[in-house]
């Protein structure tokens, strides 16, 4: 059971980086929003599965409402193309 | 027996997962992506209650309660920005 | 007898769940527009999240008896959110899809372009 667990967390963990590269090569500021919001659902899971279910409940706070809105609210005013 | 069960549900949920994280990279569109986050979203809810069935503590089913809820406010957020700008891709 | 009848009826929920949310990924990969795709989306919100989270709140109870209590009520208040939200959401972000002119591959009729809005 617990080799199962581990392999779940190396998946989630393979998936936030291929989720991070695609943020850093995007132009789009929107999308990148969105992908770092996937990004923080697959790391609060990762922190669940290690068995820390208070790091889980802030980083699930902070990495998708909280950051999503305060960035959402940054790109009203700076226009959603990167250069 | 059980253990089997639990464990073989879970990894449904995973293959489930791996399908929509492959949307969400290759996704042509915004809302594309937005569904399937809705659908990786709800599938680690289910993935975090079987974790808190297989641990048997009672502190763990929270978490999945609190992802529902903050996953609900940022997709209304991007749905509020998306419905403002109104030009296409 | 009751933890029996609680045990059985939480697997068979919880495989079905799985089932149905393999089904909904499928259908995710391979439909080919975002309006056809949301009919995809919805057998995997509400079968594949709500069906199993009944589930594994009966399993809760099945397993650990008096001790799954708070597990077992968290997991059926979780599954009454998603059940009320998850189509807020997902008609919100439809909504605003239809605003911003996505492509739409088999269209037949628009009735929100023919009524004028």
């Amino acid at each position: 059971m617990i080799e199962m667990i581990e392999l779940v967390i190396d998946l989630l963990l393979a998936f936030c980086v291929v989720l991070t590269a695609a943020i850093v090569y995007t132009k789009d500021l929107l999308l990148a929003i969105v992908l770092a919001g996937a990004e923080g659902v697959l790391v609060a899971t990762v922190f669940y599965l290690l068995l820390a279910p208070d790091i889980a409940l802030v980083q699930v706070a902070a990495g998708v409402g909280i950051s999503t809105a305060f960035f959402i609210v940054g790109l009203r005013k700076i226009g959603r193309r990167e250069e | 027996m059980l253990d089997v069960i639990l464990l073989l549900s879970l990894g449904m949920f995973i293959i489930s997962i791996t399908m929509s994280i492959y949307r969400i990279i290759v996704g042509p569109t915004i809302p594309d992506r937005m569904l399937a986050l809705d659908v990786v979203s709800y599938a680690l809810t289910v993935v975090m209650g079987i974790i808190a069935v297989i641990s048997g503590s009672p502190y763990l089913i929270v978490i999945s309660f609190s992802l529902a809820l903050w996953f609900f406010i940022g997709a209304l957020y991007v749905a509020r920005y998306m419905e403002g700008e109104q030009i296409g891709d | 007898m009751v933890t029996e009848i609680f045990l059985a009826l939480g697997v068979f929920l919880l495989v079905l769940g799985g089932a149905l949310s393999i089904i909904g990924a499928i259908g995710l990969l391979r439909f080919p527009s975002y309006f056809v795709r949301i009919h995809a989306v919805t057998v995997s919100v509400i079968g594949g999240s709500v069906v199993p989270l009944i589930g594994v709140a009966f399993l809760s109870y099945g397993i650990h008896g008096q001790d799954g209590v708070v597990t077992s009520l968290g997991a059926l208040g979780t599954a009454a959110f998603i059940f009320l939200t998850a189509p807020v959401s997902s008609h919100a972000i439809a909504r605003a899809a239809a605003r911003m002119r996505i492509p739409r591959e088999p269209l037949e009729h628009d009735h929100l372009e023919e009524d004028g809005r």
